[in-house]
């Protein structure tokens, strides 16, 4: 088991270097696409303190605590897009021209070496802006940023992004059952934005479906309503503790699911 | 003791068949028709430790689709192959690390780098001893002459070139099995022969058993002992290149693909006696 | 005309085939609405009282009619330009007996019609039935509302075709466009209207055209506007086409014999 993971994380390392090294390549065109991601990303920020401000606050949540929430979910779904966007990207492409095949001969499992192999610096501008908003926002909200807080905040960071690889995970194992599945980005888009907000603003059976469903209110919403120590009202009010379980158990669930469609690969024939 | 034992192994797909006409739009999101497909169909077959044996077949007959279940690609719909004493496809990782394969008609190597990155890549996936790696790079760049365009761009090289490297690619971690899919498809007549040549070398020095599919009748004149012919997803013949020159030979027919083309035309009037394939 | 329906039958084709496309594009398309619903709720509170002198009501018609307009206005023809002037296709393209910008006009309306048409309207209808909401609509409102939206969409061309053209001189858009559809989201309204904008946004965003592509024809739509101030918003939706129009004409001309010179 170690060996294995000793092993995938030198693929990992390899593919790593490669994929800084075509970075470095282009690097104008990197840097320019960077600069107009960060762009996209201040507006809606903006917009969202913008709207914030304009009511007081949004079910006991300033205008800064909101942006927390936004910003937390951006970073961590930036590492899960590091390691998992790629692959949601490129295997419906794979897997219609037949160079999935490639994967199957390798002496490979197909889930780590994909994961291995999809590294992509894109998201840099999403988790730059991302730590540049919490910052502001800790400021204002007056909250000491000592190392116990940075310690937790990675550990929430660390496990959001395993929900989001889970959710990255369950798109793409799709493109083993449907030809295109474009449109299923869409997924990712939607819960990510609907993670902006607390989930206190849905009504109870919304919540609890979000809750157990597709669990990601433990990205940002459970955690920081813990850390910030809100008081609105959510039904599973002690959730927070639980949130590394509910995204372990999350990730685990989508790579078995993946396992499952990946078994029903028929390549394109000759 | 074969070591490669396929037996009455058959690959049937489902295909979904769009039905015609604005009114049944509806009909074939909810429930289209479908239609089994056989690709291959009750196909057996022994290849013991070195031989060199030669699928020939029309696109479609089931080449491939043999080749893939070989490798683990696929499931077969059913029948069971071993290759080794494991089973491919459910054994995958292990059977991998057994076989090469090379498919003429899909790169391996990473199209922006030269090909020595993917190598470098293949050491890293494959856990190739440097040494060994070191000695196969070396032999193989000599053996087929890749010395002039070894730091170019994949890119770049000609495709005869690049066939050279893939099939250096598929050798680097030494498997006992060797799976050539159309490698000389597109080829000049010298890469032709060059890789011909490096093939027969491979299965000479290391007894390295190999397989090699291909269109062109000459490669498998010049390579293989033994051939098997394919039609419409089933072995019409399997046997010696001897015996099939033999057998086959008849008055003004001398020309191996002119016995081939005979032998497909055959089987188009013997195909609808009973036999459960659809087109 | 037959041009239209030509178009409008292509791109009926094509959505049947990728129906899974279509079906997963509207399930989204009423998720996102509920969103909205809910979004303005948790905003407006317990309370439900009038912020800047909207209800929750009008805002959350507001937010769907917006969205509903944003999809109706929504043109790619700065990227087609681009792509077509790079790769050669738009000289193909001016040898079409109509002029190059009336057909790159047709063309984005008519695709975006349909796939408003077939897109949002039955998420929007779900979405008023889920939810009962009421609309108060009459005749005069619509009347101006929809003459707004067709200026909002003139408006919305004429500037992506404006600034599409630069590709002729400066051969890589990208990071314009990109400027654009920021400005566009920022200004237009059709996440935050401009009614609660901080006063500085608010003045500069008079100056710009954004907020009268999605803006005000949905301000209209939600009775925010008596009308007097409707007429006063299409007559400066005349002003904003005129002088891009204008705009376009000469860039284009330039830009036209430019290409033809130097082939594309």
């Amino acid at each position: 088991m170690m060996m294995g993971l000793c092993r995938y994380m030198g693929l990992t390392y390899f593919f790593t270097k490669k994929a800084v090294k075509g970075m470095l390549t282009y690097r104008w065109s990197f840097l320019i696409n960077c600069i107009s991601q960060a762009l996209d990303y201040s507006v809606t920020f903006l917009l969202m303190w913008i709207m914030i401000s304009a009511f007081e606050d949004m079910n006991g949540w300033n205008a800064y605590e909101v942006m927390l929430l936004y910003a937390f979910s951006l970073f961590a779904y930036g590492i899960a897009g590091t390691f998992f966007f790629n692959i949601m990207n490129l295997l419906p492409g794979q897997i219609l021209k037949g160079t999935f095949d490639d994967v199957l001969i390798k002496p490979v499992k197909v889930l780590p070496y994909l994961i291995s192999s999809s590294f992509i610096c894109n998201y840099i501008a999403h988790m730059t802006l991302s730590v540049i908003v919490m910052a502001v926002c800790f400021k204002a909200l007056q909250i000491q940023v000592t190392l116990c807080l940075l310690w937790r905040v990675a550990g929430i960071l660390l496990f959001g992004s395993l929900i989001y690889g889970g959710l990255f995970l369950i798109v793409s194992g799709s493109a083993f059952l449907v030809a295109k599945i474009d449109s299923l980005f869409q997924i990712m888009y939607f819960f990510r934005e609907v993670s902006y907000y607390p989930i206190s603003i849905f009504p109870r059976i919304i919540q609890v479906i979000v809750t157990t469903l597709v669990p990601y209110g433990f990205v940002n919403y459970y955690p920081l309503r813990e850390l910030l120590g809100k008081e609105d009202s959510v039904v599973f009010r002690q959730a927070a503790v639980l949130s590394p379980l509910a995204a372990v158990l999350f990730f685990t669930v989508s790579c078995l699911l993946f396992h499952q469609s990946s078994k029903c690969y028929k390549s394109s024939g000759s | 003791m074969s070591l490669i034992e396929v037996s009455h192994v058959s690959k049937e797909y489902e295909v979904l068949v769009p039905r015609q006409g604005a009114r049944n739009v509806l009909k074939n999101i909810f429930c289209p028709d479908k239609k089994k497909v056989s690709a291959v169909s009750d196909v057996s077959f022994r290849i013991h430790a070195g031989e060199l044996v030669g699928f020939i077949g029309e696109n479609g007959a089931g080449k491939s689709t043999t080749i893939k279940m070989m490798s683990g690609i696929l499931f077969p719909t059913a029948g069971n192959i071993t290759v080794a004493d494991l089973c491919p496809y459910r054994k995958r990782e292990e059977n991998a690390r057994n076989i090469g394969v090379v498919f003429g008609q899909r790169s391996r190597l990473n199209w922006d780098l030269p090909m020595m990155d993917s190598f470098e890549l293949y050491k890293e996936i494959y856990q190739i001893d440097s040494n060994v790696f070191r000695k196969n790079v070396d032999r193989f760049v000599e053996m087929l002459r890749m010395q002039d365009f070894y730091h170019t761009p994949v890119r770049q090289l000609s495709l005869g070139q690049r066939m050279k490297a893939e099939v250096a690619l598929s050798l680097l971690h030494e498997p006992p099995m060797l799976y050539l899919d159309e490698p000389t498809i597109g080829l000049d007549v010298m890469a032709k022969q060059q890789i011909r040549e490096f093939i027969k070398e491979r299965n000479r020095l290391e007894g390295t058993t190999t397989i090699l599919t291909s269109h062109d009748m000459k490669d498998l004149d010049c390579v293989c002992q033994r051939i098997i012919v394919l039609a419409k997803g089933s072995i019409i013949f399997d046997g010696s290149m001897e015996r099939f020159k033999k057998e086959h030979t008849k008055e003004g027919v001398s020309d191996i693909e002119d016995m081939v083309r005979n032998i497909y035309e055959e089987n188009v009037f013997t195909e609808n006696s009973g036999c459960s394939k659809v087109e | 005309m037959r041009l239209c329906r030509k178009i409008l039958a292509i791109s009926f084709k094509e959505k049947s085939i990728f129906r899974f496309d279509y079906i997963v594009g509207t399930v989204f398309a009423f998720l996102y609405i509920v969103l909205k619903v809910y979004l303005w709720k948790g905003l407006y509170g317990a309370g439900g009282k009038a912020i800047g002198g909207i209800t929750l009501n009008s805002m959350i018609v507001y937010s769907i009619i917006a969205g509903f307009t944003e999809g109706i206005t929504k043109t790619t023809v700065m990227k087609d330009l681009n792509d077509s002037v790079l790769d050669g296709t738009i000289s193909a393209n001016m040898l079409l007996p109509i002029g190059l910008k009336r057909y790159m006009f047709i063309q984005s309306v008519t695709r975006n019609l349909f796939r408003t048409l077939y897109g949002m309207l039955p998420s929007v209808a779900s979405a008023m039935l889920v939810f009962g909401f009421h609309v108060n609509v009459n005749l005069v409102n619509l009347f101006l509302y929809l003459s707004s939206v067709c200026m909002g969409v003139i408006i919305n061309f004429l500037y992506n075709f404006l600034f599409g053209s630069s590709v002729i001189w400066l051969r890589n858009s990208f990071f314009l466009s990109n400027i654009n559809s920021v400005l566009l989201s920022l200004f237009s309204g059709a996440f935050v209207p401009v009614w609660f904008f901080p006063e500085g946004l608010k003045e500069l965003s008079r100056f710009l055209p954004f907020r009268y592509i999605v803006f005000e024809p949905a301000a209209i739509f939600v009775n925010a506007k008596s009308p007097q101030e409707a007429m006063a918003v299409l007559g400066m939706q005349l002003i904003w086409i005129g002088l891009l129009f204008g705009a376009v004409t000469l860039v284009w001309n330039r830009g036209r014999h430019k290409i033809m010179i130097q082939g594309g």
